[in-house]
């Protein structure tokens, strides 16, 4: 299980092997709350689109495959918009324009493209899961870094003093920064793993 | 019709004020993927451009007359995403047939354009902030604000191929090279865009 966290982590995660969904990841990032929901939504699109793609890959024409992923991921999309604005209205009001953009994340496309229209359900369902996750704990950990540093509080609740926390971390440019870090820190990480 | 201040003001608060990339941070992605070369990034940008124009306004059409009027809001998504794969899928054949020397370095980036969340953030928001407007201004102006959000996202493009030419020729730690240096950079960059917040044309120059 370790191994298996540290897997989707380091090793598979779709922001930071491959650089994909960034634009998402760096704008919801504000809070912890918006964070987990974009990751959360983004899972669940993930898996449907994947297992639709996979039980559809007879019937998709090779030349007009990319359309057809992104219908059907749009489709997928739209049903998760309808569904948190009658049920997460502020989550939906928070996350606004990011909702919809859910349907072009490469993350998303990618995993279509080049694992769900070639494998079968079940596997695609779990690589689905497994990129998902991934991406979810990107999301989570820099919401949580960013509203920690950005203004001091973690889920709403002041943590530390008086300390009024650093405003740049809420902008555009604290998501850069914070994400700049986390990349740095990561490859740190896996180059000091070589050495040994 | 519109004054041309406005125009001009609307204009400039889409491209700076509210930079698609370095405020917004929508479309981001593509910068990783960024092309090396100047000319090809310029190209990229460009197309964009068209991109979101055309896309812009077919998609403010369609939503105007097929899909406020049979109330199908939810179907924006699904609607504006296909209208975009038709529009770069013709922009390929055209140029394939009419402007066969440019071809090649268009097609390598083509594709990337479809799955540009710039592009599809620029239609939606063209319908949705805009649709309790009049009709005529409110179709003139959305163009406008598509048409400056296309030339912000140029501007974006230019500066991030510029600084990451002068990357090339620097020495960074180890574990910033690469990705790291470029999203610190930008993230620099979106700090200075901040700047342009709260600019209109009456605080400059009193009306």
């Amino acid at each position: 299980m370790k191994s298996d966290l540290k897997d989707w982590f380091v090793n598979k995660n779709p922001v930071f092997t491959m650089a994909m969904g960034l634009c998402p990841a760096i704008a919801v990032t504000t809070n912890l709350k918006n964070a987990a929901g974009m990751g959360f939504c983004t899972l669940c699109v993930l898996v449907a689109s994947n297992a639709t793609v996979s039980i559809a890959r007879k019937w998709i024409h090779y030349k007009v495959r990319i359309p057809c992923y992104l219908l059907i991921i749009s489709m997928w999309v739209t049903i998760a918009d309808i569904i948190l604005s009658a049920n997460f209205p502020v989550l939906r009001q928070n996350l606004g324009i990011f909702i919809p953009l859910i349907a072009v994340n490469c993350i998303i496309l990618n995993r279509s493209d080049s694992f769900a229209s070639k494998n079968k359900l079940k596997d695609s369902i779990f690589d689905a899961l497994s990129t998902g996750f991934g991406f979810f704990l990107v999301l989570a950990i820099c919401g949580f870094i960013r509203e920690l540093v950005g203004s001091n509080k973690i889920l709403g609740l002041t943590s530390i003093g008086h300390f009024q926390g650093i405003q740049a971390f809420s902008y555009a440019c604290g998501g850069f920064f914070c994400f700049a870090l986390l990349f740095a820190a990561l490859n740190a990480y896996r180059t000091a793993g070589k050495h040994q | 019709m519109i004054p041309f201040q406005s125009v001009l003001e609307t204009f400039v608060s889409s491209m700076l004020v509210n930079n698609i990339v370095f405020i917004l941070m929508i479309g981001v992605c593509p910068f990783c993927a960024l092309p090396k070369k100047m000319s090809q990034s310029l190209g990229m940008g460009f197309t964009v451009v068209g991109v979101m124009a055309v896309a812009g306004a077919v998609g403010y059409a369609l939503n105007r007359y097929i899909l406020m009027r049979n109330n199908l809001f939810y179907l924006q998504t699904m609607v504006f995403i296909l209208v975009i794969v038709i529009i770069v899928q013709l922009i390929e054949l055209l140029v394939e047939k009419f402007w066969p020397s440019a071809y090649e370095s268009i097609s390598s980036f083509l594709p990337s354009i479809t799955t540009n969340c710039a592009v599809l953030a620029v239609c939606i928001m063209a319908c949705n902030t805009l649709s309790n407007h009049n009709q005529a201004s409110s179709f003139a102006k959305s163009t406008v604000v598509n048409i400056g959000c296309g030339f912000g996202y140029l501007l974006a493009v230019i500066l991030m191929a510029g600084i990451k030419r002068k990357l090339e020729m620097t020495e960074i730690p180890r574990p910033f090279k690469g990705l790291p240096i470029a999203l610190l950079s930008a993230g620099l960059v979106s700090m200075a865009f901040i700047g342009f917040s709260g600019f209109t044309f009456t605080t400059l120059f009193g009306g």
